[in-house]
């Protein structure tokens, strides 16, 4: 029977990720409390981070160029062609 | 009566746009000097089936063409259907990134005629004339897209297509502000 310790969760990465977040969040409220020390005219560093709220942007939608069967092949041939005649090999 | 129009890819019929795609294909690389050519099947029907994971959330109906044929690009080169390498006496280095140069040549004639329908502006706006870049710039774009990969390079190959037609056909450009 396996033991229960193999079963414990393990850190995730979020929560690794989360952490480092909590850290880099001391490390630049240290370095603003510093610069505002110097000068009380700094305003940053007073707000926690924070995770960028979802935001809605409108979208535009649209389909590709409309061909038939035999213009696919056409533009595949006019393409090749264009380019070998700019790499100089047509 | 003359041949029914479909969209050369994102049809909403996944085996039409796979009969496109080989007959691309194979016309490219006829066009290019090729003798033979070796496909790897599997690879291509991937391609086709990226509508099931497709790299923007709310999928390829709802996008716009850049993010269209964004995605066909950065799934095609990441799965690399063509395995026959382009003529290296006309290609040099570039030879072997033969699948960057399909994706990016069907991509460009993909959103050639292309049409954006915009909410904002409430209309249906062409992209009428083609994408033309310089010989130098596809030299670069070649090797850049050739290590693209869907979940890392989606947005950037999107951005490209929609700043390069926007530099083709400067009216369909949203005011630039910032």
């Amino acid at each position: 029977m396996p033991s229960l310790s193999r079963h414990r969760k393990q850190p995730t990465a979020n929560s690794t990720r989360s952490e480092a977040m909590k850290t880099a969040q001391v490390q630049i409220e240290e370095q603003f409390k510093i610069l505002r020390a110097a000068d009380p005219a700094v305003v940053g560093g007073t707000q926690p981070l924070q995770i960028a709220k979802e935001v809605h942007f409108h979208n535009a939608q649209g389909g590709l160029r409309l061909v038939n069967a035999g213009e696919v092949r056409d533009l595949a041939r006019f393409s090749a062609r264009n380019l070998l005649k700019a790499l100089g090999k047509a | 009566l003359s041949d029914p129009k479909f969209n050369i890819l994102f049809s909403g019929n996944p085996r039409a746009d796979l009969v496109s795609l080989c007959r691309y294909i194979d016309e490219f690389d006829a066009a290019v000097g090729l003798k033979q050519l070796d496909i790897n099947t599997t690879a291509l029907m991937g391609v086709i089936g990226m509508n099931q994971q497709f790299p923007w959330p709310p999928g390829p109906e709802k996008s716009s063409p850049f993010k269209k044929v964004a995605g066909f690009t950065t799934n095609f080169v990441s799965t690399h259907p063509i395995l026959t390498p382009f003529p290296e006496d006309k290609f040099g280095s570039l030879s072997s990134h033969q699948n960057a140069i399909i994706a990016y040549a069907l991509s460009v004639d993909a959103l050639h005629g292309a049409v954006i329908k915009c909410e904002r502006r409430h209309k249906e706006i062409p992209l009428a004339n083609r994408i033309q870049i310089s010989l130098h710039y596809w030299q670069d774009l070649i090797v850049a897209l050739s290590s693209c990969i869907p979940s890392q390079h989606f947005f950037c190959v999107s951005l490209i297509y929609e700043a390069l037609a926007y530099q083709a056909n400067p009216d369909v450009s949203y005011e630039r502000l910032i």
